[in-house]
């Protein structure tokens, strides 16, 4: 018993009793309230810690999930690249005597390979050139000529010999401009700018004005052979293609073209196969395509 | 422990294994014994709320009410166990704090004279306990410190003395010199709450 206990029990008048009771009962009351408020504290404190506990859960199963999510599609993505058949030993001397039927039908696919390589494959496999077997086909796959050949009408009157000859021309008549080695945009730039407009007589009349005015050389010597080869002159073209005929390294391989068409234009056709057969056989020829195709169309 | 354990809050009744033990609890106000029974009759708190129409975040203040009546009734004596759950009374309180609080907010509009045979002997104890109360906190503060501090600390909270002398808590060393002085202070409470009741008649 406290001292104030024993004073009131003791000493105390009846209203210091009654101030005490009231006293002793505020304090029971303020006990209880501070109770309760730690009572409620303590559960709201239980209801965060659950919380939180609940969110690190969720949070550490979406981390989870989003790890095998990962690890699932990552092994996805690698496994075409490296099928499991290719892991065997390639050094196996008879792999498919081992082989169970699953491990066969796995590798089927293999047998096939991509269309890129059939491609390829259907490329080299072609049958040999009847005439230069060493030839492969693909060597024969030129375009069509841009030009047909000169209206042999008005050089060489109608006629089946000439209409086929005609036909036979149209297919081989690569005849381009400017010249190979031959730049004359700068010395005749008249004549260039005849030829480009294929205007080949009045380029032909400007060399023969200017055949007047200077000295014959190999480059006049070309052109008007260029020009006559166009306008169906086999045989003036070849006397001026023979002016220059091994002079100029650089033109050399065209002027050896043109002097075969020139030659199936003079009707010497036998030399034409001659010089079709020489520039064929060169493999390192710009017109050896053409001169093949040439050869098999004069067959 | 498992997950479902560790995610779900604590069950604070698991440490009680029967209604005697919970009862036992409740008398030294024990926060597991008293969470228990709360928790037990939150549901039934919220039912009440809907039917009496009261305002739904009342849930709280009739829980807390109904509390302060129940521990008390259990301290001075007035509850003893007979076998039913201790929720089950405290369930029962609420029921007439739920009506006491429906008849409150009628004589908001109307006079109290029309509702004078409508009282709980036990809510009247409780206010009246309440109003002592809140008294004494005015008077504490009259009284300043450290007369504040060493009643607080063994009346309201109610640390033992040993436990205030070695946390050094208050300035006093021993538990005698702490007894003496908090005499002092209580002697000095009941004289300002005399002089209080003079004053007003009482």
């Amino acid at each position: 018993m406290e001292k104030y206990e024993q004073y009131l029990s003791d000493n105390a008048e009846d209203d210091e009793r009654l101030a005490a009771a009231q006293v002793l009962e505020g304090l029971a009351g303020l006990r209880l309230e501070s109770k309760l408020r730690e009572v409620a504290a303590e559960e709201a404190a239980q209801h965060r810690r659950t919380l939180w506990r609940r969110l690190l859960f969720t949070l550490a199963a979406l981390a989870f999930l989003a790890a095998v999510a990962y690890w699932f599609f990552s092994k996805n993505e690698a496994t075409p690249s490296v099928p499991p058949i290719e892991k065997q030993a390639p050094s196996s001397p008879s792999p498919t005597k081992k082989q169970t039927p699953e491990q066969n039908k796995l590798e089927k696919p293999r047998e096939n390979p991509p269309i890129a390589q059939i491609k390829a494959k259907e490329e080299v496999v072609v049958p040999p050139d009847p005439i230069f077997p060493t030839f492969a086909l693909q060597d024969e796959l030129i375009p069509e000529p841009l030009h047909a050949a000169p209206d042999l009408v008005a050089t060489r009157g109608q006629g089946e010999a000439n209409a086929a000859l005609k036909a036979l021309l149209d297919q081989l008549w690569y005849v381009t401009y400017p010249l190979q080695g031959l730049d004359i945009s700068e010395a005749f730039p008249s004549v260039d700018e005849n030829l480009k407009k294929r205007d080949f007589t009045a380029a032909y009349l400007e060399l023969e004005q200017l055949s007047s005015t200077q000295a014959a050389n190999d480059t006049l010597h070309y052109l008007k052979g260029y020009c006559l080869l166009q306008t169906g002159e086999g045989q003036e073209a070849l006397l001026h293609f023979a002016q220059v005929q091994g002079r100029q390294l650089d033109w050399e391989p065209q002027l050896q073209w043109y002097r075969s068409l020139a030659m199936l234009l003079a009707d010497k056709r036998s030399e034409a196969i001659a010089l079709f057969n020489v520039i064929a056989a060169n493999a390192g020829h710009p017109y050896r395509r053409q001169a093949r195709k040439a050869l098999k169309l004069l067959q | 422990m498992r997950i479902t354990e560790w995610l779900t809050p604590s069950n604070p009744c698991r440490q009680f294994e029967n209604n005697e033990q919970l009862f036992q609890a409740l008398k030294s106000l024990n926060n597991s014994a008293i969470r228990c029974v709360q928790n037990k009759a939150r549901p039934s708190a919220k039912q009440l709320v809907e039917q009496y129409k009261l305002d739904p975040e009342s849930v709280d203040e009739l829980l807390n009410q109904s509390s302060l009546i129940f521990l008390r009734k259990i301290e001075d004596g007035s509850y003893q166990i007979q076998g039913h759950a201790p929720s089950s009374y405290l369930v029962e309180i609420m029921k007439r704090v739920a009506l006491s609080m429906t008849r409150k907010r009628q004589t908001n509009y109307e006079s109290i004279e029309d509702h004078h045979d409508l009282h709980d002997p036990d809510i009247e104890a409780s206010n009246r306990q309440r109003e002592s109360a809140e008294l004494v906190r005015q008077f504490l503060g009259q009284m300043g410190e450290p007369c504040t501090s060493v009643i607080r600390l063994h009346h309201i909270e109610g640390y033992p003395d040993e436990e205030v002398v070695r946390q050094g808590w208050t300035r006093y060393t021993t538990t005698d010199s702490l007894k003496i002085k908090r005499s002092d202070c209580m002697k000095k409470l009941i004289q300002i709450a005399r002089q209080w009741r003079n004053t007003n008649n009482i």
